[in-house]
């Protein structure tokens, strides 16, 4: 065990990047080219595009950044140009949350009614053990009275 | 049973409400996107034409209203609508002068554009948007053509995308120059 | 010869007819006879489709540009292999391929069951002749690809050059296996809903189909994905684009389907809910045709739209309000008495499972149909894409990835505080350990650290179960390590199956998790001046330019170093084709163990002195590429078992669907 640890350890110091680190503008600069749409393909950010529209945008931000924009003001200067359309994910507001939310609502409803019911099959099961008797019909409470009557009577 | 039928309905009234949603986007065109330009003031610039010969500034246009057209010469749709534009030109331009057309290659090289140009007769203002593609992102172009519809105190009030046909023109038009005749 | 095709599709169809109308006949009249002549009638539909189907393809190869569909997608300059394949290069063809594979297994079924599924078979046969013959009018109505043209042009338009790969090639065929598969165990389905023999034996019955088109689903995803990585030229394999998320759908929801019926067969639960499931799962694959082919949603595949759209909406409709209705008229009888014994136990992890694959399905689907909603109610225009995705979709993965573990080793009915301790407490203390360590050694990030946990931890759960098992084996039967490994493995054959199957997911997931590190620059390069990337140096070399099969290619010679030493000359380069306009990217990757260098040529200085080139360094993709042998090794191992209730066989006696010596279910 120990050995596989260590040699799963060594592999991934082999595959560690190497000195390759993007510095903090060039990540900043990706993350915001990653957020927009390449506006002439499909499911592509600028990023990841070469779209003559990806390059200029990709410049634009650059030039922004290096402005001193915010990423703030970036996403509203290409919205107020193209829409929210420009966005890779719609922002978290108004209608949009249903977008957002539902996916965890549903599966939380899901594991909530999965808990409640698996409960019930729980105390179902429980309730078979324990071997509660099963009420008596009315026959039998006739012969049980029947006794019990003769019994109080001798 | 009365859950049950519920139950039912519910899923019918899911599933039909599913394919409805599909059979709304059916009939929409997912490459045609609004513009949140619409009667929003027309960004200014300032260009020079393909020719070099004269320049244009934008907003010195007010007081006529003003057709926008973006192009480019490896654009196959640019093609068919010359000729429209042109004709438009013809009448509404050069001849009453009631409008300006005009048109902003983008992406391009002068001499692709001027020979595009030639080839398919575009006689009226030409020019290349800058290098950084400042004027389309300005106007928030995301295919050629597209075609905008500035009235005469500068405020765009329609964008076609794609080819436009005769009758868009006219239509469209019509209402730039009704509006600037109401403003006086 | 096109109109011999265009006239076999037409018998076809009229011969999926008889097969829909004759089987209830034969049951309401008590004859096998008529039931027997729709078995037939499988086959005679099967050779139709394939005369069809051959005719088309001997078009192709001998270019008669005669055929629009064979001018539109080959042209004479093509390799014999991609004319051949070319046929179902676009949807007409696509079409008809999955109607001859429809037929296939229509015939397959129809014999094959009779004597283990005698009630069920004439429905069985109903409902899969119902699809045929949909199928069949789609071909003949709308999508004829044996329509002809008056002038014949000397060459044609060619394959688009983008499938123009063996992946391309196998990846559509093998989406189709998988959807077609799955309409049999659909069919047993509805069949017991209509006929009212509504316990398991449809899910032991359908077992094999089912796991099969899961591979081939899984196969296609995998290979679309190659495809992606290797030809779209941006450094991923998985854009979410519409068409991705169509084929992965049904997918989830058949790996739901997959898990939950060993729960309805071993504990006789759920019975509702696998019935919902395998709906479902059949829905979304016609749902995915229909994303894919109509244009309602943009694609990168949108070379695939069609006029179909209407029809194959209405047959959505249909299928699902049909089943649906079926479902609820016979929701009481199917109702079972659920008993557990805790809260904690196999069946409620397996059931968990399946809320959060339902759940991913249900992301998926929002994603890519929220737009119209958006746009129908509020008018604006929407894109979602990968960020929303990735977002919403992974923790529910990694939930997903952490449950695999749970399941493989929580106890059926009821685990108890030591039972779980006594399972998961080493595998638990293995995976902190082993993750702490590599956290020394990879640059910090969460996410990574949570994938490498969870993949340990599985990784561990697995092994102990093998090597417990195995101990024990070679010690009962005395025997060495490896027989007692392989008994282990044949005894049970569906378990080990199943967890080679989780190894492959393993590799898969820690293939994501190099993703988290990925390495990306954009660099002009000059002449002969080496460039440092990660541990390689790369020497830009010049532009040269070579024919490469039916194009041209314009190619940068990179020379990579690392540590002083050559390693290759890699020719990222772009690829002129006669019939396109634009040039296409030809990726150049240098595949490895631990990572990928992946370069691409953007564009060339007009001097060829310098060039502009993206380069990637992906780790661990090969990781998720080797899940694939995995995949078909457990799946391969899995559909050896043979449930033991399904061999019990009923012969069809006096010509009688009912027999008089049996009496009726």
């Amino acid at each position: 065990m120990k050995y596989i640890i260590i040699l799963i350890s060594a592999f991934f110091f082999l595959i560690a990047p190497g000195g390759a680190a993007d510095s903090p503008t060039e990540a900043r600069l990706k993350s915001l080219y990653n957020e927009f749409r390449c506006p002439t393909c499909q499911g592509l950010s600028v990023k990841d595009s070469e779209a003559g529209f990806s390059v200029q945008i990709r410049n634009k931000i650059g030039e922004m950044v290096a402005a001193g924009a915010s990423d703030e003001m970036i996403r509203e200067y290409f919205v107020k140009r193209y829409g929210v359309w420009i966005l890779r994910s719609p922002p978290k507001e108004g209608f949009n949350l249903l977008l957002w939310g539902l996916p965890a609502i549903g599966i939380v409803l899901g594991l909530l009614l999965l808990y409640v019911k698996s409960k019930k099959w729980v105390q179902k099961e429980q309730e078979t053990i324990k071997g509660e008797p099963d009420p008596l019909t009315a026959e039998e409470q006739q012969l049980l009275d029947s006794d019990m009557k003769r019994f109080e009577n001798s | 049973m009365f859950t049950t039928s519920i139950k039912f309905w519910g899923a019918v009234a899911i599933i039909l409400g599913f394919i409805g949603i599909l059979a709304y986007g059916l009939n929409k065109d997912p490459k045609k996107v609004p513009s949140p330009l619409i009667n929003k003031e027309a960004a200014d610039f300032e260009v020079s034409s393909l020719g070099g010969t004269s320049s244009l500034r934008l907003s010195d246009l007010r007081g006529k209203p003003v057709i926008l057209n973006f192009w480019a010469s490896w654009c196959v749709e640019c093609q068919t609508e010359a000729h429209v534009l042109e004709s438009f030109y013809q009448q509404y331009d050069k001849k009453k002068q009631q409008i300006r057309v005009i048109g902003i290659a983008i992406q391009d090289t002068p001499e692709r554009a001027n020979a595009f140009a030639n080839q398919f007769g575009k006689n009226y203002f030409l020019a290349l948007d800058y290098e950084d593609g400042r004027i389309a992102l300005d106007y928030g172009i995301y295919g050629v053509p597209e075609t905008f519809f500035i009235d005469a105190r500068g405020i765009i009030r329609f964008k076609k995308v794609g080819g436009v046909t005769p009758q868009l023109m006219t239509q469209q038009i019509q209402t730039l120059l009704r509006s600037s005749a109401t403003d006086g | 010869m096109a109109d011999i095709g265009f006239i076999a599709m037409v018998m076809a169809l009229a011969v999926a007819m008889y097969g829909v109308i004759v089987p209830h006949m034969g049951v309401r009249q008590n004859n096998w006879n008529l039931i027997r002549s729709a078995q037939y009638a499988t086959i005679f539909n099967f050779l139709l489709v394939s005369l069809a189907t051959g005719i088309l393809v001997h078009a192709f190869v001998i270019s008669d540009f005669r055929f629009q569909y064979v001018w539109a997608n080959s042209s004479t300059d093509m390799p014999i292999f991609y004319k051949v394949t070319g046929f179902w290069g676009a949807l007409d063809g696509s079409l008809l391929l999955w109607a001859l594979v429809q037929s296939g297994f229509s015939m397959i079924v129809a014999f094959r069951y009779q004597h283990t599924n005698r009630e069920l078979i004439p429905y069985v046969i109903a409902v899969l002749n119902m699809i045929m013959a949909f199928l069949l009018c789609l071909l003949v109505i709308w999508s004829n690809p044996f329509a002809v043209q008056a002038v014949v042009p000397a060459e044609g338009r060619g394959l688009n050059p983008l499938l123009q790969n063996p992946g391309m090639i196998a990846h559509p065929p093998s989406l189709y296996l998988g959807y077609i598969g799955f309409s049999v165990p659909f069919a047993f389905a509805m069949a017991g809903l209509i006929h009212g023999k509504l316990d398991s034996q449809w899910i032991l019955t359908t077992r094999r189909w089912t796991l099969l088109s899961w591979y081939f689903l899984t196969l296609g995803l995998i290979l679309g994905g190659q495809w992606a990585y290797e030809e779209l030229g941006w450094g991923g394999y998985w854009a979410w684009d519409p068409v991705e998320n169509a084929a992965f759908m049904p997918w989830l929801t058949g790996t739901a389907f997959l898990h939950s019926v060993m729960v309805q067969e071993k504990r006789d639960m759920l019975k509702i809910w696998n019935i919902v499931l395998i709906i479902m799962t059949f829905g979304l694959s016609i749902l995915g045709t229909f994303l894919t082919r109509s244009g309602v949603v943009n694609s990168v595949h949108s070379f695939t739209q069609s006029q179909i759209g209407p029809f194959f909406l209405i047959f959505l409709a249909v299928v699902l309000l049909f089943s649906f209705t079926l479902l609820f008229l016979r929701v009481r009888q199917l109702e079972s008495d659920h008993r557990l014994e805790s809260v904690f136990c196999r069946e409620n992890a397996f059931i968990a499972q399946n809320v959060m694959f339902v759940g991913v399905a249900f992301t998926v689907l929002l994603g890519t149909t929220f737009p119209l909603l958006a746009e129908a109610i509020q008018g604006t225009k929407l894109s979602i894409q990968a960020p929303f995705f990735n977002t919403i979709t992974a923790p529910m993965g990694y939930i997903i990835f952490f449950l695999m573990g749970v399941g493989t080793l929580i106890a059926w009915r009821r685990a108890s505080i030591e039972n779980l301790k006594k399972n998961f407490l080493f595998p638990a203390v293995a995976a902190t350990v082993g993750t702490a360590g590599i956290a020394f050694v990879i640059p910090f990030n969460p996410e990574a650290l949570l994938i490498i946990w969870i993949a340990m931890f599985v990784t561990m759960t697995v092994l102990i179960e093998l090597f417990k098992a195995t101990r024990i084996k070679s010690l009962q039967l005395s025997t060495n390590f490896l027989m007692g490994f392989i008994y282990v493995i044949l005894r049970n054959t569906r378990r080990y199956g199943g967890l080679i199957i989780h190894m492959g997911v393993v590799l898969m997931f820690i293939g994501f998790a190099g993703r988290l590190f990925d390495i990306e620059k954009d660099i002009t390069m000059e002449m002969d001046i080496p460039v440092t990337v990660g541990k390689y140096d790369l020497v830009f070399q010049g532009i040269e330019e070579f024919p490469v099969r039916n194009a041209v290619h314009r190619a940068a010679i990179i020379e990579v170093y690392q540590d002083g030493k050559m390693l290759e000359v890699m020719k990222p380069a772009r690829s002129f084709y006669p019939t396109q306009p634009d040039p296409l990217t030809e990726v150049a990757i240098r595949r490895s163990f631990w990572e990928d260098l992946y370069l691409v040529i953007h564009s060339e200085a007009p001097d060829g002195k310098s060039a502009t080139i993206k380069i990637h360094i992906n780790p661990l993709v090969g990781w998720a590429w080797m899940s694939l042998p995995f995949f078909t090794l457990g799946v391969g191992i899995s559909m050896m078992y043979r449930p033991k209730r399904l061999v019990a066989k009923s012969p069809i006696l006096e010509g009688k669907y009912i027999p008089e010596s049996s009496s009726p279910t």
